[in-house]
Formats: structure tokens, sequence, C-alpha cells
């Protein structure tokens, strides 16, 4: 199993190696301000402010000599520290006996901690098993990429640990801000996970939320009576005809991604990334990626 | 009682909806589901409103399932008394046949003392108990105790019979009684008591529900001969014509003088009606008793005659088998049974108005008042009548043998179509084809029985049947704005008969149709004979095809017959004649059933089914869909 993840993961990273904008990643982690002190990135050059950005990006000084708006470029080679937070909810493993979430999960955390690797930034994965904590420290060695990826293969079974916990505990030995790739489906009340996002953002962390979902959790399109056996393991099975609910349920999962989109827009160096696991990674990887550069 | 046995072997198809319910029910479909959550929070939010168990809907599906075999199958529920305080009337012989001998030791009145106090142990102890003598001698209402006591020392009386007496009597204690269920036990000559009427003097009491209890020999009679006898006889000359049943017998007939001396004489009946001369020998037999002795392998009881007619005397009496009589009795019924049956195939309201609710008479216009042999009608009643027509109402009078011909055309004489006056017995006979004579003797003869009245009508009156002699059958005239019509036939003496009691359905159709200005095409120059006869062509085959009706035993059941491409259920009603097995007249009789009526009747099953099919459709799909909604129950 370990050994297949592995292939597809490296297959895929394979097809981004052509791909000509992959040192424009950096610009997919955003502008960010750290509110720790003695952790500016260095300066590399001036550029032109362009409308529409953040006025508190000028250098008015260099601005006023120049007679025109102009902005820092900084240097973020080798400044940043990424971490990769995957969800490892049994709510990942839907739907059963296909391509699941948690796999989609496992390509993009391998292609990113590759991309990520390969333009000289540090990348930690942060786990989180039976209520402790596991974290791999960012590493720019290429070891630590096979190292990560055996251990994300490897958390199969279903973890009793949230995602909100496992974030709670890292930001808690967090040192300096990093950037964050935080992974869930939100299967659960998804305030307390914004809440968490909320601090993680006051602390000057960049954040990257990959929302994972499948069309059958939107849409429920089953017939005739069904059991409905919850992952999580955490509410007993609901039986029902859910030809009867199908609209009232649409309308409430269109409302719950609602409220995520608009609490998430609140918070700052926020970027909200949804995935629909039923079209390729790869596509999704590429867009982004041309869309940042 | 189950008239179709056949469709309870459906009985075990009641649990089909079980099965079916067993056969649809799926295991529901397991799913491992990531948003339950989401699904939990649609479920708290909207949950539906509870359904009905569908155990319920099962059940109530196999309860219309079990109605439905049940209407098939033609389950006539038994009808329970009320077990209120009864009171009986007996009704003892103390005249001169009570003198006769049962058996050997036996005479008719120590045997009607034991069967009477036999029947006194079976009351319960609130029951009262009144005794009428057939010399119309009577007590007051006595407790059971008194009246065991009373039978014990009474003795016979060798009297006179005073019929008229004895109704006045009976009418004296009903009276008591008027909320009461009444038995009348006919212990006695119950055939005389027949002939007099006796059961019919308890019509006027509608509200008492009366069982008539006869526990004596009927085939009997008593006669009575006054006056000289004819130089040729040597002694009392009986003329006895019977008509019967198409089967052969042997009749053995029995005379009782009033010292007791007897003669008897033994016939054989070929099934032809024949008229027979009886000489009894030696003198004193002006008051005797005739009784009937019939050996045969079928019951006779309902289809034979007797008449006799004492020809050494000027009078001429016509005197009727107590069965013939007891057509007379059942008439009401069956008329009223046949409006009612009208009224409900024309969809309008029916009511009899009782002699005491003469005064609820109020209808008008598009109202038919049918009055069927009224008893003597007073002045008041009289105009009431004359009011209802003149207000545009339509009466339809059948007078009979309780009707008075004299009062009625004095009292209703501006508005009848004829003037009535009784004359003497006038034989009007209907024509019908020949075949059909033998098949039926007594239809042929109710005009015959009927044609009691004579018609001297008015000059707007118009005969709209008549007979074949040209006598009027049916008169109609305008009053006013409303209508009278007049039927010359009571067609009330042939009613049990169950052939003309399907021809007098349809002929009363046709003119209850006619009288409440339905579309009838009524011909011109039909007769009633001819009206009867053509009625009677659409059932003849009917009977035809199924049975041989000409006999006169028929199995009792239900028989499904074809008519005009309908389907029809003919019924028959049979009697089991158990306790005449007792009796030493009837010992030798093997047949224990008689008919006692038949009758045809539209097979509604077909809309009835097809009504209830369709309910139980609606409900299939009514349980369907509920089963299809939602189970919102958790599954622990």
């Amino acid at each position: 199993m370990r050994e297949e993840l592995s292939r597809d993961i490296l297959k895929l990273i394979d097809r981004l190696e052509f791909l000509p904008s992959i040192k424009s990643l950096k610009h997919l982690s955003g502008r960010h301000f750290s509110s720790l002190k003695g952790h500016s990135p260095e300066f590399k050059e001036y550029r032109n402010y362009q409308s529409g950005e953040d006025y508190r990006l000028i250098d008015w000084k260099a601005s006023a000599k120049q007679r025109n708006p102009v902005v820092q470029v900084k240097d973020h080679q080798g400044m940043h520290e990424h971490w990769m937070i995957p969800d490892l909810s049994g709510s990942m493993h839907f739907p059963k006996d296909k391509e699941t979430k948690f796999h989609c999960q496992l390509l993009l955390c391998g292609a990113l901690i590759y991309l990520l690797h390969a333009q000289g930034d540090k990348v930690g994965l942060a786990m989180a098993k039976e209520l402790q904590p596991e974290l791999v420290e960012p590493m720019r060695r290429n070891e630590s990429l096979q190292q990560m990826i055996a251990m994300l293969a490897g958390q199969t079974d279903k973890n009793s640990q949230t995602l909100t916990q496992t974030l709670e505990l890292l930001l808690g030995n967090l040192r300096r801000p990093s950037i964050l790739w935080v992974m869930t489906d939100f299967d659960q009340d998804p305030e307390p996970l914004i809440n968490i996002l909320k601090n993680a953002s006051n602390q000057g962390h960049e954040l990257n939320l990959i929302h994972w979902m499948h069309p059958d959790e939107s849409d429920l399109p089953y017939r005739d009576e069904i059991e409905f056996i919850d992952l999580e393991k955490k509410i007993e099975n609901l039986k029902l005809f859910p030809e009867e609910l199908q609209t009232i349920y649409q309308n409430t999962y269109r409302d719950h991604c609602l409220f995520i989109e608009r609490a998430l827009a609140s918070i700052q160096h926020l970027h909200y990334h949804r995935i629909d696991i039923t079209s390729p990674i790869e596509a999704w990887l590429i867009k982004t990626l041309r869309q940042s550069s | 009682m189950i008239a179709n046995t056949m469709f309870l072997w459906a009985l075990p198809l009641l649990i089909l909806p079980w099965l079916l319910r067993l056969i649809k029910t799926q295991k529901p479909v397991l799913i491992s589901f990531s948003q339950s959550y989401l699904l939990k929070k649609v479920m708290d939010a909207y949950r539906p409103k509870k359904r009905s168990n569908p155990w319920w809907l099962i059940l109530l599906r196999m309860l219309i399932l079990l109605m439905l075999i049940f209407l098939l199958a033609g389950i006539a529920l038994p009808q329970f008394r009320t077990s209120g305080p009864i009171s009986a009337i007996l009704l003892l012989d103390d005249s001169l046949y009570s003198h006769s001998k049962v058996t050997e030791k036996e005479t008719l009145w120590t045997s009607q003392i034991v069967k009477a106090r036999e029947r006194l142990a079976n009351f319960s102890i609130q029951t009262k108990v009144a005794i009428v003598t057939s010399s119309g001698k009577a007590t007051e209402w006595l407790s059971l105790a008194q009246a065991g006591l009373f039978l014990s020392k009474q003795k016979a009386g060798y009297k006179e019979e005073n019929w008229s007496r004895v109704k006045g009597q009976l009418q004296k204690l009903l009276r008591k009684r008027e909320h009461d269920e009444v038995k009348l036990i006919l212990l006695g000559d119950g055939k005389s008591t027949q002939s007099e009427g006796i059961v019919n003097c308890f019509a006027q009491w509608p509200n008492h529900d009366i069982e008539v209890e006869e526990l004596d020999n009927p085939y009997s009679i008593n006669f009575s001969i006054t006056g000289k006898a004819k130089p040729s006889t040597k002694g009392t000359l009986l003329e006895l014509f019977i008509d019967g049943p198409n089967q052969s017998a042997e009749l053995k007939f029995k005379v009782i003088a009033k010292d007791g001396r007897n003669l008897t004489k033994t016939i054989s009946w070929n099934g032809v009606s024949n008229f027979i001369q009886w000489e009894l020998e030696g003198e004193h037999w002006s008051l005797g008793h005739l009784s009937l002795d019939i050996v045969d392998r079928f019951d006779f009881d309902n289809h034979l005659f007797f008449n006799i007619e004492e020809s050494n005397y000027q009078k001429i009496v016509l005197l009727q088998h107590q069965q013939a009589e007891k057509r007379l009795q059942d008439s009401g019924y069956y008329l009223e049974k046949a409006l009612q049956n009208l009224a409900v195939l024309h969809k309008i309201d029916f009511r009899v108005l009782s002699p005491r609710s003469w005064n609820s008479l109020t209808g008008g216009k598009g109202d038919l008042l049918i009055l069927h042999d009224p008893p003597f009608l007073s002045q008041e009643e009289s105009q009431k009548i004359i009011q209802f027509v003149r207000r545009g109402g339509k009466a339809l009078m059948m007078p009979g043998p309780l009707s008075s011909a004299e009062a009625m055309s004095t009292n209703l004489g501006e508005i009848l179509p004829a003037k009535l006056k009784e004359l003497s017995r006038k034989p009007l006979k209907l024509t019908l084809p020949e075949n059909w004579k033998q098949q039926l003797p007594r239809l042929i003869d109710t005009p015959l029985r009927g044609g009691w009245m004579f018609y001297q009508l008015s000059s707007d009156t118009q005969v709209l049947m008549r007979f074949e002699d040209g006598s009027p059958f049916w008169m109609q005239r305008a009053i006013g704005q409303g209508e009278i019509h007049l039927m010359s036939s009571p067609f009330h003496i042939v009613f049990s008969d169950a052939l003309v009691q399907n021809d007098l359905l349809t002929l009363l159709n046709l003119i209850t149709n006619f009288a409440l200005n339905a579309n009838v095409n009524l011909e011109d120059k039909l007769n009633a004979g001819e009206a009867i006869g053509k009625k009677m062509e659409s059932i003849l085959p009917i009977l035809s095809l199924s049975r041989d009706f000409d006999s006169s035993f028929i199995e009792p059941g239900v028989y499904e017959v074809q008519q005009n491409g309908k389907n029809h259920f003919l019924s028959c009603n049979v009697n089991a004649k158990i306790e005449m097995e007792r009796l030493p007249y009837k010992k030798n009789l093997t047949s224990t059933q008689t008919v006692d009526s038949f009758s045809i009747t539209p097979k509604r099953v077909d809309t009835e089914i097809a009504i209830l099919l369709l309910f139980l459709v609606l409900i299939e799909i009514f349980s369907l869909h509920q089963l299809q909604k939602p189970s919102l129950k958790r599954s622990y």
C-alpha cells in the first residue's frame, strides 16, 4: 500500500516537473506580515505598486524618491517554513472502495512537499496520534520527502485526534511565522476549526486551507432505504429514505459551505481552496500555480 | 347462514397482504457516509410527521379482504333477539275437535295441556301469560305459576268456536302489552285459527313483535253444516276441490263428528286438480272436523289446497286451507318489501303509514300514496286522502278483503275513478299461454279470487288496463292537480308465491313508474293478463335454465342465473319442518324440507365488488405511499 501510494505521488511529481512555473509557487503563499520580531525576509528589489494591492505594502520613502509608488520585493528564498497538516479523521475515507479523499490528500501533500523542497523551502508535517502530536520538523533535506510520505501513507487508520486539536498543539510549538497547509473535509461543526485558524492568522502565520469534498456529499444521490454509517463513529447509524430529504439536505450542505466561505473570508492571510476529488489533483495544482504566477 | 360456501376457500388469501409486505420489505443498503453530521442536522430540523403504523394498514387490508370474502359467500349474520320480558298468549282449542284422539290414549285437549305446560317451563320467570280458548274465553295476564295452575284445572269444553270473540279478547290483551314482544302460541286447531284470520288481527298492532308458533296438525279443518240435506243423498255430502303440486301421493281424509264417530276416505292424487264428492252416511254430521293425511315422498305443505263446498246446503262456504290463508297474512309483508325495493330502485323515500300515523299524511305534489287493502276509512282519514290528491299527490289504491267497498265509496266517492260495490264472486281469468297453465295454476287463479269488486266508472275515468273479459284492472282519474289510481286486483292472495312475487315486483315497478310520471311506454291494448304474462316471459326462461322449478321440491341455496345477459342470484329459503315429524299425522313423511319462498335478485356483487376492489386499490396505494416514506426511527 505504502509503495503504491508513493508511486502515485511520484507519478504526479513527474508530471509536475515539466511545469515552467514551479518557482512561482512562492507567490502561492502570498504576502505575509509577521507579528513576530526579527524574522523579516531579506530585501531584493523594488517594483511598481499595482492598483488594488494593499497600500500598506508601499514603501513611502522609496516612492517619494522615485516619484512613483513602489513596493519592496523581498526574497523569500530559503526563508519559509511550511507545515503540512492533513486531516486524518475517519470521514476522509469516503467514498468507500473508491479513490478516497484521504488518498487524494496524500497525493497533494506529496506533490506539495516535493515542490516546496525543490524551491528550497523547509517543509514539516504535523499529525496527531492518540492525543500526542507527531511533528516532523521542517527540513530541507530531500530524504525527508520520502520519510514524510511514508508517514502519511501509514496513517490509514482512523484517528481519534481531531484536526483542531492537532492544529492547536502545533501552534503552541511554532516559534516563527510559517506557512500552514491545513487540509480538511469539514465533516464536523466548522466553527472550532475556524476559530483556531483565526488564532493562527493572528499569530502571523500564513494559511492555505484545502477543503476536500466529493459530489455525493453535496448531492446525496441515493435511492430506496439506506442505512448511513457514520465514518467517524460519533453518531449512531441513520436509517432513512434519502429521496425524501434530498432537497433539504442539498440546501443545508450549500448553506454549510457558504457559512465556511464567509467565515474564512474574514480571516487574513488565508487562502481557501475547495477541491472536488473526482477531478484530477494535478489539474487543480497546475491551474492554481498558473493563477498564482 | 352461508349461501356460497365455495368462497370460504378464499379465506387463506387473508395472509396475502402480510406476504406482500414480507416480499416488499427490503433490507436497507448500508453506506458509510462522511457527512453524517449534516444528515443528522437535517433530520433533527425536518422530522416528518409520524406516519401511520404499517401494521394497522396490513390489518385493515386483511379486514377488507375478509369482508369481501364474506360478501361473496353471502353470510347472513344471525339476528339476536333482545332478551326482554316476553308476553305469551296461549290459544287453546276447547272445541269439539279437542275431543278427538291424537294417539290411542291421548286426546287433542290433553295433548294441548301437556304441550302448553312444556312451553311455560321454557319461559323466563318474568314472562306473563294469557290463555284464550277457541270459544272466546280469556284469562288476564297471569304469572307463570298462575298460568300453570289454570291449565291444570281447565277442562275441555267441547264448545262452539267463536272466532270473532277470540279476536276481541286477543286485542284486549294486546292493548295492555303495547310495547312488549308477544308470542302467540296456537296450540289448538292451527288451521281453524288461521282460516279465521286470528293472526291477521294482530296486523293492527304494528309495534308488536309477534311470533306465532303452531303446535298442532295443520291439515285439518272444521266445518259446520246446517239445514236440510239434498233429497238425493242419504247423509251429508261433502264436495272437495283439491289443487296441488304435480306429484302423485295418497291423501287420507278423516272426518270426526261431534259424538266422536269418524269416517275415513283415501284417494290417490295424481297431480291433476280434482273435484271429489264424499257422502257422509248417517245423521248428525252437521258439526264435524275434517283432517287430511298425506302419504308422499314430498312435503305438500305449501302447495296443496283443498276447499270444501258443502253442497247439501244452500249457502256455499269457501274454506281455504290454512297455508293458503297464510299467504294472505304474508301479503302485506311482501308488498311492503316490494315497494321498498322499488323505492330504492327509484331513489325515492318510502315509509309505511301505520293506522296511528294517519295524521302525518301531509304530502302533496309529486308524492305517491299507496293504499293497500285499507281497512275502514273514517271520514277524517278519507278527507286527508282527498286533500292529498287535490294538492297534487297521487294515490294508488288496491282494495282487498279488509277494505270496505261501501265505506270507501261513501267517503272517497268524490275522487274514486269508480264506485265500488261488493258483489258475488265473479270468476275472471287472465289469458296465458296454454303451456303455462300447468306450471302456474295459482297465477291464473289470481284475479278469480280478487274479483270481488264491481266498478261503476265515473265519466272522466281512464282505464289503463283491462282483464280479458273487459273488466277494468287499472283505472286512473285526474283530481285537481293530482291523480288517483285504482287497482281492481287486490294483489294479496298469492303474494307468497314466489313467481307472483317477482311478477308483482315488475308490475308494481311499471305502475309506480307510471304513477310517478316516469318514462314508461304503456301499451294501450295491453291487458293485465298480458302484462303479467309479458313479465313472466322474462322470468320463466331463468327458472328453466337453472332448475326444474315446476317441481314442488327445490333444494335450498343460491343459484346463479342469467337474465338478459345480466347475472342474478336466485335464492331459495327453506323451512325445516322438524316439529311436524312428531305429530301423528306426519309420521310417514320422509322429506324434511320444503321451499318456503324463493326470489330473484340482481347480482349486485358486480358493482359492490368493483367498489370494494377500488377501495382496496386506493388503500394499497395509500399504504405503499406511506411505506415508502422514510422511517426516521433510529436503528439502535
